[in-house]
């Protein structure tokens, strides 16, 4: 059986890779965030008040959560889609 | 995906904190709110982008549409009831948005009015059955007392039957609740009704202890939840 001589101090490296992992969490809440806030002006007009048309919110709100940050949210909500209208 | 499937969904993803859940709820409210004049980008009228919901905006024709803002707002309140109970920090303008969730939803909060005779003595004015469990006792109290009243006047109707009803054990539970939490409580209605010797009994001593009042008017339980003030 293969060994390996860990010269390293392993529990110095795995509070590391811990502390790794809390600053991706982190980052990944602000990413998130971001989007979210994102989305709200983009979709929604945020305060300028130019907001897509109705029918495509849903979509947009839908294909730019999914893509960039993996979030369902139409299978969240349990939504059947809005048909588009053909205006 | 049902409310827990949905709860679940929220708490396995690391990426949503408090603030980030908020925002999210936001969107579902927005998609869930016809915003009038968002069809037609720029025709919106000033101050129309507020954060939360109107409850005028909810028109509309499409019944696909209509259902799907409608799971949208109920997503939104569950989220919301969901930031609530985990976080540490009461928010004002959350709990607003709640309210204003479920007034749309038709699930409204329990309406209180403050009567002042002396004292302040809440009177719940929600039409429907306000208490029908022992939380539902507890939300009134702290309603009530977050007014500032800790005399409460209810009304036999809206009591839910089953309180009448010894056998279920309900009446004491509740109120045992308000002498607990030293809450004074009137209860209006016509309780002759109720048959059994029990009940009246129950009734008789309750009323001799003095802090929860079985009363037939108005005028009556703010006489006795008024008296005390004179001891």
């Amino acid at each position: 059986m293969r060994q390996t001589n860990n010269v390293y101090n392993v529990p110095f490296l795995l509070s590391l890779r811990i502390m790794e992992q809390k600053d991706y969490i982190l980052r990944e809440i602000e990413k998130l965030g971001m989007l979210l806030r994102a989305i709200v002006t983009r979709v929604f007009g945020g305060n300028a008040n130019n907001a897509l048309p109705e029918e495509k919110q849903f979509e947009e709100v839908t294909s730019a959560l999914l893509e960039n940050a993996d979030f369902d949210l139409k299978h969240l909500s349990g939504w059947m889609m809005p048909r588009r209208s053909n205006t | 995906m049902d409310d827990a499937q949905a709860i679940k969904y929220l708490k396995d993803r690391k990426d949503l904190n408090i603030r980030n859940l908020e925002d999210l709820a936001l969107i579902l409210e927005k998609l869930g709110t016809a915003e009038p004049g968002a069809a037609e980008p720029g025709t919106a009228e000033p101050g129309t982008a507020e954060q939360g919901i109107k409850e005028s905006q909810m028109a509309a024709p499409d019944p696909q549409l209509a259902e799907t803002r409608l799971l949208s707002l109920k997503k939104a309140l569950l989220i919301l009831a969901h930031c609530r109970d985990t976080d540490r920090t009461y928010s004002f303008e959350r709990e607003n948005r709640i309210g204003a969730l479920k007034s749309v939803l038709e699930e409204p909060d329990v309406v209180i009015e403050i009567i002042t005779e002396g004292m302040r003595i809440a009177e719940v004015k929600s039409a429907g059955t306000v208490i029908g469990q022992t939380q539902d006792a507890l939300d009134l109290m702290a309603n009530a007392d977050y007014l500032g009243a800790r005399k409460i006047m209810i009304r036999e109707e809206q009591m839910d039957p089953a309180f009448f009803d010894l056998k279920t054990g309900m009446a004491g539970e509740i109120l045992q609740k308000f002498t607990t939490y030293r809450v004074e409580l009137a209860i209006i209605g016509d309780f002759s009704k109720y048959p059994g010797k029990s009940i009246r009994d129950f009734i008789f001593e309750s009323n001799r202890y003095g802090k929860i009042n079985f009363v037939s008017s108005r005028e009556e339980a703010i006489k006795k939840l008024t008296k005390k003030l004179t001891k």
